[in-house]
């Protein structure tokens, strides 16, 4: 799993890295699964500041390989914030019991760090499923852990995996009445999506997550009523193997919204977009090759400004917009092994895809609505398209000579009583070609001169003669 | 002259030089009618079917690797001209937008002045251009060259445009001059600030011209043509005085050149400041412009550098001088590096760049506010002229 330069609170990694290894074992197993992340939180007056979490899963079983991985982190982290402890319980669907662990991570005494506690008999039932417990401090950011726990779980509901169910539960101990159930809400309906393709699920969740303002308030009615108005661009790339049954894909979607001073949300410019970076169905931190394919994109070619763009202490890539016509700009990347848990490609494989998605996505915003995802120098010669078109139509137009002016309107493919759509005529066939022409190269060495030349000199220098010799 | 020698004459000057582009001189219905194949031309392409484009406008290149020198077989008179190099004037080229909008705007003001039958100066087109889009024109520099855009696209003079440049020249002297249907001007008995030169070609080409003056002197400022028409030198010495009041315009050099045809026996001396600007002003008068290169090689005449001149510096008193400046020096090397420059124009430019520095003809008179004129005649006497 990628690991972000930038800090990173070591509950938080820790969440994610077994959030991560259980939704793997989700995937890796073939019938529909349910990942469960529970947090048990002292009552108000406790001074002691524990939180048990507990993230259970009914995929495979754990070959509690992937644990060991925390050997770095659990070396990292201050054991006042977590003492190393991991109660694992698993079981695969073949496995005739359930088994139960202890991992020390903390302990130097290589006996002592792990320990097989006491095992049940599954008498004959089949299931598989693994439940990690830990207990870790709560120092002063109790409230801000389960704030970010809650946006990680967001974000996961984006993908809109099939055949997996999440939930997270928030208790306060001593308080039957406080369980909460905070995910998945009543109002998400995932269940339509079982049989949409990977990519248009991502597609249906980001658009959710840009109608609710990223995620930082329920579904905005005036929003919702306006979901037709979103401009979405997908693109993806991958090097899969089908005879070996490997490989990476690469699925990106962008999701835009225009400006509309008539819709109260949108009336403002956005000036920067957080991205969302998934790794096989898990939100990550962002990797640096994505990241650099990011900053190093053509977005001048498709109408966007780019200012800067920086990895935040979540590891998200922030990309700084200038200038925009936009109210919200939305971009999701999401990278998975066709297998759960198998070797990585290594770095060049993704940046080659990424590029290749996002550049597909970006393409497929352009094909689909043309006129807003002009290049930023196409929407400057845009900019002197009314002036020309008024001026050619002012020339026809105050001519004396009929048969000029017929002759004129006639290859406008205008009716001869269309007088007055001559200039708009003229120039929405000028936007067009510019449209069409739009990051097309060498489009100025194939356009017709008004007149036949002679010969051709070099570029318009318009020497600045200076006192003319 | 006899009608073979004039034909020889022409054929050597214009009819066998192909090289040479030319702006026609036409009736407005003429360029009327190449706008209209322009717009034409342009809305084909804009409405094309299978490839609809936005034309790409060819300019005649008015740069110094377009233009010659070509010189007259019976006559001394050489001149600066163009050749068919263009170059691409583009929409799609984000620093050429607003200068191809520009050549559409003028191109629709003058059809609409041609119909109207009406002819503007530079100044009042300005105006109005200013005041319809002043997104596009917002200096007279920006319509000046907008107009030859026009001039070199659709290769038409700037008056059958209907455009004609606000006149600044002035002449007096031993010339009368008469216009049909009107009274004759005797410019020997005008004011000092002389009669003024119109900026319409037309009048200027039906003017009646006699003389009885043996030489035109062409005077670079206007405060030394006012004190030489003021001591009326022209009846001490028989001439014609003009100037342009600076850089030459198209009417001052028309009319010269007119006058040179008329009286093919006055030779032209040219007084100009010991600086490299007034060598550049001489040399506009004897061979043309390029930024005006299609039209003004019909008007270049044989005009002698008279003074002020490296051998008359020992009458100018040492505090006179002055240094010459970053532009004195960029006009020097522009002209240094020029095709037409004759040699001992060149020595003299030469002794100006060495020097470092340059004189007005107003240093003249630190020995006496008479001495211009006696340094005139006596120099013409001598034949002391390059």
């Amino acid at each position: 799993m990628a690991s972000s330069p930038s800090a990173s609170s070591p509950h938080r990694k820790l969440l994610r890295s077994l959030v991560y290894w259980a939704v793997q074992r989700c995937r890796m197993s073939e019938s529909p699964c349910r990942l469960t992340v529970s947090v048990k939180r002292p009552a108000e007056a406790a001074s002691a500041s524990l939180l048990g979490v507990s993230v259970s899963d009914t995929g495979v079983g754990s070959k509690l390989e992937e644990f060991l991985e925390l050997d770095v982190l659990a070396r990292e982290t201050p054991v006042e914030k977590w003492d190393g402890t991991l109660l694992i319980t698993t079981t695969g669907i073949n496995d005739e019991a359930i088994y139960r662990y202890r991992f020390n991570l903390q302990e130097e005494i290589s006996s002592a760090r792990f320990t097989k506690l006491a095992t049940t008999y599954k008498n004959h039932a089949t299931f598989s499923g693994t439940e990690v417990w830990l207990c870790l401090s709560n120092e002063a950011d109790a409230d801000d852990f389960i704030l970010w726990l809650v946006g990680f779980f967001h974000k996961i509901l984006i993908l809109r995996a099939p055949n997996l169910a999440c939930e997270l539960f928030v208790e306060q101990i001593g308080n039957a009445e406080s369980r909460n159930v905070c995910l998945p809400q009543d109002s998400d309906d995932m269940h339509r999506f079982v049989m949409a393709s990977s990519s248009d699920r991502l597609v249906s969740g980001l658009k959710d997550y840009a109608l609710s303002h990223g995620n930082t308030c329920d579904k905005c009615d005036t929003c919702i009523l306006n979901r037709d108005l979103l401009k979405i661009g997908t693109g993806a790339a991958n090097n899969v193997d089908r005879r070996k049954a490997k490989g990476l894909h690469v699925e990106v979607v962008v999701v835009i919204v225009r400006t509309a001073s008539d819709l109260s949300c949108w009336t403002v410019n956005s000036s920067s977009t957080q991205v969302l970076y998934f790794e096989d169905f898990v939100p990550c931190p962002i990797s640096q090759s994505s990241f650099d394919v990011l900053v190093s994109t053509d977005w001048r070619s498709y109408g966007f400004k780019l200012k800067g763009g920086f990895i935040d202490d979540e590891g998200n890539a922030v990309l700084e917009w200038d200038d925009m016509a936009f109210a919200r700009v939305d971009i999701a990347i999401h990278t998975y092994l066709e297998c759960a848990m198998q070797e990585g490609q290594g770095s060049q494989q993704d940046r080659h895809l990424v590029r290749k998605a996002l550049k597909s996505s970006l393409s497929h915003l352009k094909a689909d609505h043309a006129g807003d995802f002009l290049s930023c120098h196409g929407q400057r010669v845009r900019e002197y398209v009314p002036d020309l078109a008024e001026s050619i139509a002012g020339l026809i137009l105050s001519s004396n000579d009929k048969e000029f002016q017929d002759e004129c309107i006639a290859l406008l493919g205008l009716g001869s009583d269309q007088e007055e759509l001559v200039q708009s005529s003229i120039c929405e066939k000028m936007v067009h070609i510019i449209e069409l022409n739009d990051t097309k190269e060498n489009v100025d060495d194939n356009a017709p001169y008004l007149f036949e030349c002679e010969k051709l000199d070099e570029e318009d220098g318009d020497e600045d003669m200076v006192f003319d010799f | 002259m006899p009608e073979a020698e004039a034909d020889v004459a022409a054929a050597s000057l214009f009819g066998a030089d192909r090289r040479l582009c030319s702006a026609d001189i036409l009736a407005p219905a003429e360029v009327r009618a190449r706008i209209e194949v322009a717009v034409l031309n342009f809305l084909s392409a804009l409405a094309s079917p299978t490839s609809p484009a936005i034309s790409v406008l060819p300019l005649i290149s008015r740069t110094s690797a377009n233009c010659s020198l070509r010189s007259g077989l019976l006559s001394d008179v050489s001149s600066v001209y163009l050749s068919y190099a263009c170059c691409k004037r583009s929409l799609m080229r984000e620093n050429n937008a607003k200068a191809f909008v520009r050549v559409w705007k003028v191109m629709e003001m003058c059809y609409k002045i041609l119909g109207e039958g009406k002819l503007v100066h530079q100044r009042e087109l300005f105006y109005k251009l200013l005041s319809d889009s002043p997104k596009y024109f917002s200096c007279q520099r920006h319509v000046n060259r907008a107009i030859q855009d026009v001039v070199s696209l659709l290769r038409c003079t700037r008056q059958s445009l209907g455009v004609m440049a606000s006149a600044r020249g002035a002449l007096i002297g031993r010339l009368v001059l008469h216009e049909p249907d009107e009274e004759q001007i005797d410019c020997s008995i005008l004011g000092a600030s002389g009669h003024a030169i119109t900026g319409d070609l037309n009048v200027l080409s039906k003017l009646n011209l006699s003389s009885d003056a043996r030489y035109i002197i062409v005077v670079e400022k206007d405060a030394i043509f006012q004190r030489l028409a003021e001591d009326r030198l022209y009846n001490q010495l028989p001439c014609i005085l003009i100037t342009a009041k600076g850089y030459p315009d198209i009417a001052t050099r028309f009319i010269l050149h007119r006058l040179s045809q008329t009286f093919p026996n006055m030779p032209i001396f040219a007084l100009v400041d010991w600086n490299p600007a007034g060598l550049a002003i001489l040399c506009t008068y004897k061979y043309g412009s390029i930024s005006m290169g299609l039209e003004s090689y019909r008007y270049a005449c044989n005009v002698k550098w008279l003074g002020l001149r490296g051998d008359d510096l020992q009458l100018i008193p040492e505090s006179a001088f002055q240094e010459l400046k970053p532009r004195d020096l960029q006009i020097a090397k522009s002209l240094l590096s020029s095709k037409f420059l004759q040699e001992s124009h060149r020595a003299e430019l030469t002794l100006m760049v060495e020097t470092g520095k340059r004189a007005e003809i107003e240093a003249l008179y630190s020995h006496g506010f008479d001495f211009l004129g006696k340094y005139i005649a006596r120099k013409i006497v001598q034949g002391d002229y390059i």
